[in-house]
């Protein structure tokens, strides 16, 4: 079982409404949505987390308002909105992009997905695909945007926050509207001076308890419920909020862990925490995928452009399922709850925003190690950024675009996850956070999690001495075979974002920067998993 | 001295003019985004325009724009925030 959607329409489609019946899966939570009246059929998935809104008042909510307030509501959603007169169909997804819909129009049908390879499997049938280049550079820089774009041109994704609306005369016209409101929600958050970070501490905590009160609160009784925990401080606050509202015995812990993630899940923390609030914990060795040693010519699939499921989430995921869980909590874009000073700036600016995170990221990466200079110029060019379209999120792109892509592999294995930090409410109490001299903003979470000793282990305020970065490099080390093969019929070459010889004497050189540097090793995997993709799926065109 | 924009601390896009040119810059001091005034973007879109700008070049543009205050101060914030580079 899954919690996929698929949907195909066929044209011409008549007006009484009959092929949106019965499109939707149930998957318990969020709700499955179907509700008619004369002007307007709405189906879907919806589950709202505040109180003047009710998943029974949808379609008058809409009717009366548009979908407008819904969409800068915390509620997780998508809505298909068919209006019979005016012959409309219009796609909104929730601002956290809680739902992936991917979609493409092609011989007289429109077809909708949350499972990207199955939408693209469909759309090969018949017509070649076309990689999207801007799709294609972000992919390899791993900082997503909000975008329209996916890897292949004619397959389009609803974007977080917006509405996709098209006319049944002619839905290959279709038109995307963000319908997120910045300066609205800029203008409504409370200033609220506090005068030590002990005081905000307090506060904090009672409002993550609160919205994770108001997740839980919706979850079907009898619906099984897990909690990623590791040994770090987004997820264990989680476990500790969700402990409280719903009791110690209402859910369990997984935890991945391996002795080559160095810190970031030391296996003996989590068990002291659990041990702490009386919680119950199952966990799985994760030591075996991070090796990279595995045969990834064959276990790599043509499916699944970013190879996520040979990774180590899904011994992760495979756990869960082994335990019937259905819903599972966790701590993403935890971290980016902790640096909300300045969010104005990068709310309103989200383009140049992200522009600087790829000129980051390609320092990082060792630009001139791996790119060709053309390729570098291909990154930067601003005309990359003129080009986008522009849609906005309150809640951090990188824990949107983190939730989404974990959500695709939780739907595969019939599973929902959960991420209390997406919402606005605890981004406008997160602003308020006072600063401490002398500390950058993402130092201010340690320093904010040192008053709450009485939630927290004492091992878990020791610095961290690795992270599961490193095991990048076992690629390098054991897929050469593979590595090789794909640069020698390379894509990006053919279009000069690399040049396969430069990359072969950073292989060939053991005193290179991609034995020495992490960051350099993940974007030679990510490269190497792109290219192999558009090998396999035939994509030699880009556009 | 020579003065020239650090293209990795700021783009000039289209919709620049949309927002009133308004925008940010990445400060490599702080090492976070900073608002950039819409003086301030004319300053630097005239240095990026030229490429490299000498002081003389510079005290022009402060003469035909005596509405930016405190010039010079401006200069050196820019500078110290690696936003403009400073050439010798």
């Amino acid at each position: 079982m899954n919690n996929d959607f698929y949907i195909k329409f066929n044209l011409p489609i008549d007006n009484t409404g009959l092929p949106f019946r019965g499109l939707f899966p149930d998957i318990k939570v969020p709700f499955r949505i179907e509700q008619e009246n004369a002007r307007y059929l709405l189906t879907g998935y919806f589950v709202s987390y505040e109180d003047w809104l009710h998943e029974n008042d949808l379609l008058s909510e809409i009717q009366t308002n548009g979908l407008r307030r819904i969409v800068n509501s915390n509620s997780e959603f998508i809505l298909f909105l068919f209006d019979k007169q005016r012959r409309i169909l219009s796609v909104c997804v929730d601002q956290f992009f809680s739902f992936a819909c991917y979609f493409s129009v092609f011989n007289d049908s429109i077809v909708f997905s949350s499972n990207f390879s199955k939408l693209k499997n469909e759309v090969m049938v018949g017509q070649r695909l076309v990689g999207d280049l801007d799709g294609l550079l972000t992919g390899i820089l791993w900082t997503w945007h909000m975008t329209e774009k996916t890897l292949i041109k004619q397959i389009r994704v609803v974007p977080a926050g917006s509405v996709v609306e098209f006319n049944l005369e002619d839905p290959s016209s279709y038109q995307i509207k963000s319908l997120v409101d910045v300066d609205g929600y800029l203008n409504s958050i409370e200033d609220v001076k506090y005068d030590s970070l002990k005081d905000f501490a307090s506060d904090w905590v009672k409002a993550v308890t609160e919205i994770v009160r108001r997740r839980w609160s919706k979850i079907p009784k009898g619906v099984n419920i897990g909690c990623d925990i590791s040994s770090g401080f987004d997820c264990t606050l989680i476990a500790y909020c969700l402990s409280n509202v719903a009791g110690p015995n209402a859910f369990t812990c997984y935890s991945r862990y391996s002795d080559l993630m160095k810190d970031e899940t030391n296996i003996e923390v989590v068990r002291k925490f659990v041990d702490r609030h009386d919680l119950r914990l199952k966990s799985i060795d994760a030591t075996k995928p991070l090796l990279r040693d595995t045969n990834y010519s064959e276990e790599w699939s043509i499916d699944d452009p970013y190879q996520v499921t040979t990774h180590e989430q899904q011994i992760y995921l495979g756990l869960l399922k082994e335990n019937g869980v259905r819903v599972g909590f966790g701590g993403e874009g935890g971290d980016e709850a902790y640096m909300l000073k300045g969010m104005d700036l990068f709310l309103r600016f989200g383009k140049q925003y992200n522009y600087f995170m790829e000129v980051d990221i390609l320092k990082k990466y060792g630009a001139k190690a791996l790119f060709t200079p053309r390729g570098i110029d291909m990154f930067l060019d601003w005309d990359r950024y003129n080009m986008r379209k522009f849609y906005p999120t309150i809640v951090s792109e990188s824990g949107v675009f983190g939730t989404s892509c974990s959500q695709e592999q939780y739907n595969a294995h019939g599973l929902r996850l959960m991420n209390p930090f997406l919402d606005t409410r605890l981004m406008a109490l997160g602003k308020n956070m006072p600063e401490v001299p002398g500390k950058k903003k993402w130092e201010l979470k340690l320093e904010l999690m040192k008053g709450l000793k009485d939630i927290f282990v004492e091992e878990m305020f020791i610095p961290k001495k690795g992270s599961p970065e490193h095991t990048y490099v076992n690629f390098v080390l054991n897929q050469r075979p593979l590595i090789d093969s794909v640069l020698n019929s390379s894509i990006l070459a053919g279009i000069g974002v690399i040049d396969p010889k430069q990359i072969a004497s950073l292989l060939d050189d053991p005193t290179s920067e991609l034995y020495k540097e992490p960051n350099v090793a993940i974007g030679l995997e990510t490269l190497i998993k792109l290219d192999w993709f558009f090998q396999k799926n035939d994509i030699h065109s880009f556009g | 001295m020579t003065y020239s924009v650090n293209k990795d601390a700021i783009i000039f896009l289209d919709i620049d003019k949309e927002n009133s040119y308004h925008t940010i810059a990445y400060d490599y001091k702080s090492e976070d985004v900073v608002a950039i005034r819409p003086l301030e973007y004319r300053l630097l879109k005239y240095v990026f325009e030229n490429k490299f700008v000498d002081e003389n070049q510079l005290q022009e543009f402060s003469v035909n724009n005596p509405d930016i205050d405190e010039f010079g101060e401006l200069i050196s914030k820019l500078v110290g925030k690696n936003i403009l580079l400073a050439n010798e």
